[in-house]
Formats: structure tokens, sequence, C-alpha cells
């Protein structure tokens, strides 16, 4: 029985060293790659007008679905907390609790996440069929700097249109919100917002907003990455765009919780 | 000496064990079409990526038109690259752009100073040289393959490549498209005094393009000639090219 133990011990060794490996290959390149768009980003010349394409595509066209899950996640929110606040007798806070909630932590990390499902997989598979057809082969034979082209264009463009999604889903959510408390009290819309802005401070809205730049930042290249290193073939493809939604997810959660910490640091919660 | 445009010399590359190049020769004068045949699998498509370092060489020497391509920097890579067309097998035309953005596409990244009218001309000469004026506002999508390959033909073209690589320019289209494709090439090339390196396994794009033939068996050249001379070459595996024979 001895030496079955210890080749399953051996086995299991050999399967998380490989694990590991395959999450340090993973943290090195996508480093390599940061580093690249730092040195490629600097340089000129600049693809303006691909980077207003892409702010487009990024920012505008995921308007309709942050927009909605913002407005349902500041109804769901006020409705679910009303019963718990009437206990306490402390209704008449539901403004400021949700409008804190979600500047705070809900609107960024929640839009955060909806845009790395539609934003991070489509760049994930955009650049993955590209990859695959050769097209972006075809780019580097011409003498274009691919990654200046494709990468640097998308990681700026989800890395500034994020916070603006922030601001607008954080906006819809308050105003569904408003029509949640409605829904059961009477609430003028001017005694609303008073007593969501009385509520909140700059320092609610300041590290929340920043954050915001880095979860955009890291979608971007997050995609970027895998779609740029997807292997042959359709199947690659796929995978490409699924790993691009689990690691940048991942990642928001990660940053959310350094961004918490360093805000805490700073005295700022 | 001949005034050659490519010079390679003892390529190797390897992925892993398998040695694809193993010490291939390969000389290209200036103004000729050398057509590389070989097996599936034989290193073709590597060959030409590593003329223009879509991949790395393991060893051995590449110089392109008088200059050692292997020891340029990202920037003079560039420069050389712009001298050389690249005609990809599937023609890699950009999916999000319509044909007339695809031509413009290159134009834009190299000749900063470029009027819109400029660019429309040139465009448009390069659509008529290849029969295709019409499908300018189409996308790659709505095209045929015999289409693509003529957009990607005058994609290549319209920054005046000293050199063209083609790889597979048939694989795929039936006898008669590939025939029109191949005369095209032929046109052109006489048009814009093109040199030119021809991956294929197809017998008629050697007989009616090739000046050498280079067949490419274990990772070298193998067999070197004129149509004609490997045709009536006794070597086995020149004949199973000409012959079929396996």
């Amino acid at each position: 029985m001895f030496w079955r133990a210890n080749v399953f011990t051996f086995g299991s060794n050999m399967s998380k060293n490989s694990a590991w490996k395959e999450i340090f290959d993973e943290v090195g390149g996508i480093s390599y790659f940061t580093a690249r768009f730092f040195r490629e980003g600097l340089r000129p010349r600049y693809e303006w007008q691909e980077l207003l394409r892409q702010c487009y595509i990024i920012g505008y066209k995921s308007l309709p679905l942050v927009g909605i899950t913002a407005a349902i996640m500041g109804m769901v929110l006020t409705v679910q907390s009303r019963p718990t606040l009437e206990e306490f007798g402390a209704e008449s806070w539901l403004p400021s609790m949700v409008a804190i909630s979600v500047v705070r932590e809900i609107g960024p990390v929640i839009t955060a996440l909806i845009c790395a499902g539609k934003i991070g997989s489509s760049i994930g598979a955009e650049l993955g069929s590209m990859k695959v057809t050769e097209q972006i082969d075809a780019m580097e034979v011409s003498g274009t700097n691919p990654f200046k082209y494709l990468v640097v264009t998308r990681v700026l463009a989800a890395t500034l249109m994020l916070p603006v999604l922030v601001v607008l889903a954080d906006g819809l959510a308050l105003y569904s919100s408003y029509i949640g408390v409605n829904l059961k009290d009477v609430v003028s819309f001017k005694l609303y917002t008073n007593q969501v802005f009385d509520s909140l401070e700059y320092s609610d809205f300041l590290p929340a907003f920043v954050k915001s730049y880095f979860f955009g930042f890291a979608i971007g290249i997050v995609g970027c990455y895998k779609g740029f290193n997807s292997k042959k073939g359709t199947e690659g493809v796929g995978h490409s765009a699924n790993s691009a939604v689990v690691v940048a997810s991942l990642a928001i959660f990660i940053i959310d919780l350094i961004a918490v910490q360093f805000t805490d640091l700073l005295g700022l919660n | 000496m001949a005034d050659n445009v490519i010079e390679i010399k003892g390529l190797k590359k390897s992925f892993g064990e398998n040695h694809v190049l193993d010490g291939f020769d390969l000389n290209v004068p200036r103004g000729n079409n050398v057509v590389v045949l070989g097996k599936s699998g034989s290193g073709k498509s590597v060959l030409i990526k590593c003329i223009v370092r879509l991949l790395e060489p393991d060893e051995g020497s590449i110089t392109v038109l008088g200059e050692n391509v292997l020891e340029m920097d990202h920037d003079e890579l560039d420069r050389m690259r712009v001298r050389i067309g690249f005609l990809f097998q599937n023609s890699a035309l950009y999916d999000s752009m319509t044909v007339r953005e695809n031509l413009e596409f290159p134009m834009r990244r190299h000749w900063f100073d470029i009027t819109k009218e400029d660019a429309d001309q040139r465009v448009n000469e390069a659509l008529e040289n290849v029969g295709l004026l019409y499908a300018a506002d189409m996308m790659p999508a709505d095209l045929s393959g015999g289409m693509r390959k003529r957009i990607g033909l005058a994609r290549t073209l319209i920054l005046r490549p000293e050199i063209v690589l083609y790889d597979e320019p048939t694989t795929g289209l039936d006898p008669i498209t590939g025939r029109e494709i191949v005369e095209l090439i032929m046109d052109l090339q006489q048009k814009y005094n093109t040199s030119s390196v021809i991956i294929s396994h197809d017998m008629q794009v050697a007989r009616m393009t090739a000046n050498s033939v280079v067949v490419l068996a274990d990772g070298k050249n193998h067999a070197q000639g004129t149509f004609d001379q490997l045709k009536a070459s006794t070597d086995t595996q020149v004949k199973q090219f000409y012959e079929g024979v396996t």
C-alpha cells in the first residue's frame, strides 16, 4: 500500500506542479503583454481613427446591456432592502443605502463583470479568429504593426469607456431605485436626489471611478492577450473567448480587493 | 554572378523534434519565378514565413534585396516588408473591412501624405487589374473563393513590391478559376516586373509560371531545374510530383 500512496502523492504533486506552471506562465505572459502595450502605445504613430471606432463599439454598443442591467440592479436592490429597513423603522434611509452601495461597489463591479462578458469575449473571439485566419500575419507582413493597431486601440478604448459606462450605470440604477421607492411610497424626485447626494461624498465616488479605469484596462488587456495568443482552429477561438471572460472576471475581483485595501489605507472607507 | 533578390543558405527550422527545414538553400534571380514544390507538411509555407520573419529560423542566413533579414530590427524589417508582397493561402482579407478599406489599409500606413484622390485612384487601378472594380464596397464574407484570391492579390501588389511570395495560390479553387488566377499572376508580374517565390503542389502552376522549380524534401533543396529538366529526372521524389507515382 505504501508504494501506491507514494505514486498517488507523486501524481498529485505532478498535476499541482503543472497547474502552478500554467498559472505562472499565464501571469508571465500577461505581464509581458502589458509591458509591450505600454512600449507600443507610447511610440508614434497613433491609430486615432481605430481608437474612436473601438470607443464606439466598446462604449456606445455596450450601453443597452449595461443600462438594462443597471436599471434592474437598482430596482431589485431597493425592493429587496425595503423589508429589512422597515423592520428597523429606517425606510427613510433607503435612498442613501442604495446610493452608497451602487456608487461604491455594486455599480462598478457589476458593470465591469457585464463588460468582461460582452467586451472581453468579443475582443478574444475577434482577435482569435483574426489570428487563426492569418489576418494578423497579413498585417505584420504588410509592414503594419498589428499590436499597435489591434491591441493598443482596444485596450485604450476599454480603459476609457468603462468609467463612462459605470457613471451611466450608476445614474440609471439610482433612477430605477427612485421608481422602486415610489412603488410603495410617494417620494418626490427632488427629495430622493437630495437624500442621495447628501449621503454621497467624494470619497465614495472617486475611488470607485478610479478603479473602473483599472477594470477596463484588465478587460481589454486580457481579451487581447487571449485573442492574440489563440491556438489554431475554431476550438481555439472559442477557448480564447471563454478564457478571456473567466480571467478578466477574476482580475476584476482581485483589483477590487486591492482597491478596497488601498482606499482603507488612505482612510477613504 | 546573377543578381539574386533572395539568397537563402543553410536554413534550419524545427518545431520540437520535427526538423522541418534542415539546411535549405535557395537563390531567386531578379525577375524570375521560382516554384517550390513539396508534399503537405514538408515546410514550404514555413520557408516563406521565415523569409519575412513571421517565423524565426533556428540557423542559416536569409538575404533579401542585398540585406540580411535576420539581423534587422523591427523598424528595418517593416521597411523591408513593404518591398515584399505576401499572398496568403486563404487570402487573409480583413473581414471587418470592405474590399476598398482592405486595399487602402497598407497604403494609409506607409504613404502618410497620400491624398484621398491618389488613394482612390490606386485602389481603382488595383481592382481593375484583377477585374473586380465593382466589388469595391463589398465585404470579404460576400466574395467567392476566386474573388477573395483576386482581392488578396490586388492588396499584395498595391504597395508595388519588388518580390512577391505566393502561398498555394490555387489551393481550394476549381481548375478553371485556378488557371485564371495563375494567368493573372503572370500578367501582373510582367506589368510590375516583380520576382516571386510560389509555393505549390499544383503542377499546372509550376508548368505555367516557373523559370525554375525546386523540390523541397526532407527539409532540403532536393532538386532544382527548369520544369522540363525535372520532368526528365529519374529521381523518385521528383517523379512523385510529375507522375503522381508513390
